[in-house]
C-alpha cells in the first residue's frame, strides 16, 4: 500500500513537471513567434517610432557583422557546417560541407555517407551514438572516418565535430556541427607514425637533444644500449653517458653542427648505467625547423663493440704474425751481415750477393714495420720516442739503403749537415723511406730523386721530389687514405699495399705536422712536410 | 787479454747461433742457452759480464730471468741487454731491470758495439 501511494505520488509529480515544461515551451514558442511576426511586420507598421527604427537598424548591422565574421572564419578554416534535425531525416549541408563530403544533392541522408564508410568506422560511430546518449562529454562528439569519393573511389579522411541537442522532454531532436577534410593532416600523421615506428624498432639508439645537450627523446634501443629508461634521461643532460676523458668531444661535435655540418661515423666510447664502456659509432646531425634554424640535434648511436673486438683480434693476429716473422728475419739479417763482413776484403760475387740478401731482408723488415705501425695506429697504441738527431745523417742512411735496391735513379741529398730536429727518429725514418720508395717506384723511367730539407719561414721544409708519372688532382685528394692505390693505367702495374702514404700522414699527424703534395701528370711529384728545427743543446 | 763473458739466452736457435758467431769473432767468451728454465742456474755459476736475453720464451720469461738476476747480490754488475721483437718490449725490459733494450731485428753493428762498449 505504501509503495502504491509512493508511485502514484511520483507519477503526479512527473505529470506536473511535464505540464510545467509544456507550458514553458508553449510560452517560448509564442514569444519567438511574436518576435518573428514583429520583425516581419515591422516595416508596414506605421506606428513604429523613430526609436524602434534605429534599434532595428542597429540589430541588423550587428547581425550582419556577426554573420559575416562567422562566414569568413568558417571559410578560412575550411570548415563545412551540417545540421541534422532528426525528424526531417535528411541532413542540411552548407556548400563547404557538400564539397568536403563529396555530395552534390541538397538533400543528404545519413545512409548515403554510411555506405561510403568502412565497416570499422560504422562500428565506432554506433559506439559514439551510445556514448552521446549517455551524456558522456556533455553530448559533444568528434568522429574521424575514411570515406570513399563518389567520382573516383579515392579515400579521404573526414573529421566531424558536433553536439546533440535535446528537447524539453530530454529527447534528442537535433545534431549540429562542422566537418573538415583532414586527408593531408592524416597523411602527415601516418608518415609521423611510420617514422616513430622505425625509431621505436631501430637496433641503433636514436636520441634527440637540445643545443644545450639536454635529452629530448630516447628510443627503446637507447634504453637497452645504455641501461637508462626514457624517463631517467629525458630532460637530463647527455653528459651522463659521456666518459670524463671524452667530454671535450661534445664541444667538437657541437662546433661542427653549428657550422651546419654533419658528423658521420665518429668512433668513440660511451658509458652505460652499469659503468661499462661501449665502443660506439656516432652520426650526428642538426634538426632544423621550417625556417631552417637549428632547434636541436639528432644522434644515431651504433654499438660497434663486436666490430671493435673483431678489429682487435685482427690487429693482435697481425702483431703476432709480425713478431713471429721478425725473429727469423733477425737471423737472416745477422747471417747476411756476418757473412758480408767475412767477405769484405775479397771483392767476390759472394760479397755482392750477400749484400743484396741484406738489403732485401731490410726491405721485408720495413714492410713488417709498416704493418705493425698500422695496427698500432688503429688501436691508438703508437707511442713516439722523442729524440734529438741530425736530419742529414738519417737521410743519408735511408738513401744508402734505397740506392742499394735501385740502380735506375740518381738519388740526390740536399741539406745542411748539422741541422737537428726533435722527433721519433725511427718513425721519421719510416716516413722518409716510404716517400723515397714511392718516388723511385712511381718514376719507372728513372731520373733524379731529390731528398732534402731547407729553412722556410722559420720552419724546416723536408721534401722528396721525383720526375715520375705524377698524380692527378682527383687522385691527390684520396692519396692518404688507408689501402688507397692510384687507379690509372700508368700505375696499375706498380706493386704495393696502399698503406705507405696513410702511415706517412698518420705519423706526421702524431708529430703535429701534415703531409702535402704538389704534382702534375707526367711531370713528377713533390711530397713535403714541415718540422721545427731543434735549437737547444745536445742531449 | 781479458775476454768478456757473454751469456745468451734465446729460445730461437737461429738467433742463438748467429749471435754466437758474431760475438766470438769479437773475442768474447760465449755461453749459449736455449732453455730459459736452465738459464738462471747457469748464470749464477758462470757469473757473466753480459747477459743477452730474449723477452718472450716458454718456461721462464726474459722478464722473470732479469728480475731474479737483479735481485741476486752476486749479479749486480752484470750488464743486461734485452732483445725482443715485441713492440711494447722496451717498457717491460726496463721495468725488469735491463740496462738496454734492442728491438729485433737489429744490425750486427748494434749488438757488437753494445757488447764492446759495456
Amino acid at each position: 500500500m505504501e509503495g502504491d501511494k509512493e508511485s502514484i505520488g511520483r507519477s503526479r509529480e512527473i505529470e506536473e513537471q511535464n505540464r510545467y515544461l509544456r507550458n514553458k515551451v508553449a510560452g517560448w514558442t509564442s514569444f519567438i513567434k511574436a518576435r518573428l511576426k514583429h520583425t516581419e511586420c515591422v516595416t508596414e507598421d506605421t506606428a513604429v517610432t523613430e526609436h524602434h527604427k534605429k534599434e532595428k537598424s542597429d540589430q541588423f548591422t550587428l547581425l550582419e557583422k556577426s554573420s559575416e565574421r562567422l562566414r569568413l572564419a568558417v571559410t578560412a578554416a575550411k570548415l563545412g557546417i551540417w545540421d541534422w534535425k532528426f525528424d526531417e531525416k535528411c541532413i542540411h549541408l552548407c556548400e563547404d560541407a557538400k564539397r568536403t563530403l563529396g555530395v552534390k544533392e541538397n538533400r543528404f541522408y545519413i545512409g548515403d555517407i554510411l555506405e561510403r564508410c568502412s565497416p570499422e568506422d560504422i562500428t565506432d560511430l554506433e559506439q559514439l551514438v551510445q556514448q552521446c546518449s549517455n551524456n558522456e562529454n556533455h553530448h559533444r562528439f568528434e568522429f574521424e572516418c575514411a570515406i570513399r569519393n563518389v567520382d573516383d573511389n579515392q579515400q579521404r579522411h573526414i573529421k566531424f565535430y558536433g553536439a546533440i541537442y535535446f528537447d524539453a522532454y530530454q529527447t534528442p531532436y537535433r545534431a549540429v556541427g562542422t566537418v573538415a577534410d583532414i586527408t593531408d593532416t592524416k597523411g602527415e600523421e601516418e608518415k609521423g607514425a611510420q617514422l616513430a615506428a622505425i625509431v621505436k624498432t631501430s637496433y641503433d639508439a636514436i636520441i634527440s637533444k637540445s643545443l644545450h645537450g639536454d635529452v629530448m627523446t630516447w628510443n627503446t634501443a637507447a634504453e637497452h644500449m645504455f641501461g637508462y629508461t626514457a624517463e631517467e634521461m629525458i630532460g637530463n643532460s647527455i653528459i651522463k653517458i659521456i666518459p670524463e676523458d671524452r667530454l671535450d668531444e661534445e664541444n667538437y661535435i657541437l662546433n661542427k653542427l653549428r657550422k651546419g655540418e654533419t658528423v658521420e661515423h665518429f668512433e668513440t666510447r660511451r658509458l652505460t648505467s652499469s659503468g661499462n664502456l661501449l665502443d660506439v659509432s656516432l652520426t650526428v646531425s642538426p634538426i632544423r625547423n621550417k625556417r631552417g634554424d637549428i632547434i636541436g640535434i639528432s644522434k644515431i648511436v651504433r654499438d660497434i663493440t663486436d666490430k671493435k673486438q673483431e678489429e682487435r683480434r685482427k690487429n693482435d693476429f697481425i702483431s703476432i704474425v709480425s713478431h713471429e716473422l721478425k725473429t727469423p728475419l733477425t737471423s737472416i739479417l745477422l747471417y747476411a751481415q756476418v757473412t758480408a763482413k767475412n767477405f769484405r776484403n775479397s771483392r767476390t760475387v759472394a760479397l755482392k750477393t750477400v749484400e743484396k740478401i741484406e738489403v732485401q731482408t731490410k726491405k721485408l723488415i720495413a714492410m713488417i714495420g709498416d704493418f705493425l705501425s698500422l695496427t698500432q695506429l688503429e688501436e691508438g697504441k703508437i707511442h713516439l720516442r722523442m729524440d734529438t738527431f741530425e736530419l742529414s745523417t738519417l737521410i743519408n742512411e735511408i738513401v744508402e739503403d734505397a740506392a742499394l735496391l735501385d740502380v735506375r735513379h740518381t738519388i740526390k741529398v740536399i741539406g745542411d749537415p748539422f741541422v737537428k730536429v726533435k722527433a721519433d727518429r725511427d718513425k721519421i725514418g719510416q716516413v722518409l723511406s716510404n716517400l723515397v720508395s714511392n718516388a723511385t717506384k712511381y718514376s719507372p723511367a728513372g731520373g733524379e730523386v731529390i731528398v732534402g730539407f731547407e729553412r722556410n719561414n722559420g720552419k724546416l721544409k723536408l721534401f722528396v721530389q721525383d720526375q715520375g708519372i705524377g698524380i692527378s688532382k682527383a687522385e691527390q685528394r684520396k692519396l692518404f687514405q688507408r689501402f688507397y692505390r692510384a687507379n690509372d693505367e700508368a700505375s696499375k702495374n706498380i706493386s704495393g699495399f696502399g698503406i705507405g702514404l696513410f702511415l706517412v700522414s698518420k705519423i706526421l699527424q702524431e708529430h703535429g705536422s701534415t703531409i702535402h703534395v704538389e704534382s702534375e701528370k707526367e711531370r713528377g711529384s713533390t711530397f713535403f712536410f714541415f718540422m721545427d728545427e731543434f735549437q737547444g743543446d745536445n742531449i | 787479454m781479458y775476454k768478456k763473458k757473454v751469456f745468451i739466452c734465446d729460445d730461437d736457435s737461429g738467433i742463438l747461433e748467429v749471435l754466437k758467431l758474431i760475438l766470438e769473432s769479437a773475442d768474447a767468451e760465449i755461453i749459449a742457452e736455449q732453455r730459459s728454465a736452465h738459464a738462471f742456474e747457469r748464470i749464477i755459476r758462470e757469473k757473466p759480464d753480459i747477459l743477452i736475453v730474449d723477452l718472450w720464451m716458454p718456461e721462464v720469461s726474459g722478464h722473470q730471468l732479469m728480475r731474479e738476476a737483479r735481485n741476486n747480490d752476486d749479479l749486480q754488475d752484470m750488464y743486461i741487454i734485452c732483445i725482443s721483437a715485441s713492440y711494447d718490449g722496451e717498457e717491460i725490459a726496463k721495468d725488469a731491470g735491463a740496462d738496454v733494450f734492442l728491438p729485433k731485428p737489429f744490425d750486427m753493428e748494434a749488438i757488437l758495439s753494445l757488447v764492446q762498449d759495456s
